[in-house]
């Protein structure tokens, strides 16, 4: 897959597990253990919890989804 | 170095409240520049006449800076997305004299989410050559000197460590300006355990034509640590910090032209009006004092 395809994938993924408001230890694991994530594997793993939980929180406040 | 003592002036906010509390500024012809947040405006947003005003006498004296919100420069997958409002602003320089157009660093958007909270991206070869993509076509549309903003929220010490190193290689091809908000600077400081000098040498300080200073607040977090996250919102008064510390900033900056007090429109009780505009005044002093 193309880089900027990669990257838009997990822009995308990582907009809608926030947006769910999952469990800030579900989130992780999606985004470090899906493959289409590889690439971003080591950048997942080093998330801190507590602002992937104030993230969570800012995308639900301002997040819209495209129509 | 610049060619003047830098400007302080004032982010415009559309809202009566924010009219309220700067007006007494505005009017002793205290406000030496203007910035304008013009995609927030666009329509079908209407923007009341007295900050249409302001937008042109400022235009009219050649102290109106252009900051973008919705571009989301390292977004990917949504170039259509950016494509229009590159069509937009476009219309939007011709309409008004910008001396510069500033955008975010991150990204607040993706093919599913038209629009979000602006967040960080790791630096990597496919990320920067993005990057440098969306910045070269705002500059052609500009016509005018194009920046970014340093960002606030970071996930991870790794964003923390980067981003100045990120924007300086951003901005390198378009000769690009970096407008350095000291209050995202003061987020990350205060939820990194870093000191503020310590962040403030890993940015490309010879890059650095504007200041922002602002307040902000904090967000309560449930983990083991339960330790507070400060956010950059834009509701409160400027940390005393901050005050102390832009000596040392502008020093270290030869090229700032402008320091912008920001505080968002809706945020003003009536009793926030006097120590507003009491921030802006220590903000002219501070600046005035560092010559």
């Amino acid at each position: 897959m193309p880089p900027d395809d990669l990257l838009a994938a997990f822009q995308d993924a990582l907009l809608d597990l926030l947006d769910q408001g999952l469990p800030v230890e579900a989130v992780r694991e999606r985004l470090r253990e899906d493959p289409a994530f590889a690439a971003f594997r080591d950048y997942a793993a080093a998330i801190e919890p507590r602002m992937l939980e104030v993230a969570g929180e800012l995308v639900r406040k301002w997040g819209r989804r495209a129509p | 170095m610049a060619a003047h003592r830098p400007w302080v002036g004032l982010s415009l906010m559309p809202e009566d409240d924010f009219l309220r509390a700067a007006h007494p500024l505005f009017a002793a012809g205290e406000v030496e520049v203007l910035e304008w947040s013009f995609d927030t405006a666009w329509p079908p947003a209407v923007v009341p006449r007295w900050a249409a005003e302001l937008i042109a006498a400022f235009a009219d004296g050649d102290r109106l800076l252009g900051h973008g919100v919705h571009y989301s420069a390292l977004s990917a997958g949504v170039e259509s997305r950016q494509q229009d409002w590159l069509d937009r602003l476009r219309e939007e320089v011709c309409r008004h004299a910008y001396r510069h157009v500033s955008e975010h660093f991150g990204f607040s958007g993706s093919r599913g989410f038209h629009r979000s909270a602006p967040l960080p991206v790791p630096l990597n070869d496919s990320t920067l050559s993005l990057g440098r993509d969306r910045l070269r076509r705002l500059a052609a549309v500009a016509g005018v000197p194009v920046g970014l903003e340093n960002l606030a929220f970071a996930v991870g010490p790794r964003d923390v460590a980067e981003q100045g190193r990120f924007l300086d290689a951003l901005l390198e091809p378009v000769d690009g300006f970096l407008l350095l908000d000291l209050h995202n600077l003061y987020c990350q400081s205060v939820n990194f355990g870093r000191t503020l000098d310590e962040l403030l040498v890993t940015y490309p300080l010879h890059r650095v034509r504007e200041l922002h200073v602002s307040g902000g607040s904090w967000s309560g977090t449930s983990g083991d640590e339960r330790r507070p996250v400060r956010r950059d919102t834009h509701d409160g008064p400027v940390p005393a910090e901050l005050f102390e510390w832009l000596p040392r900033v502008l020093a270290m900056c030869p090229n700032v032209e402008a320091v912008v007090l920001e505080r968002l429109g809706g945020t003003l009780a009536a009793a926030d009006d006097e120590p507003f505009r009491r921030d802006f005044r220590r903000l002219r002093e501070v600046v005035r004092a560092a010559g």
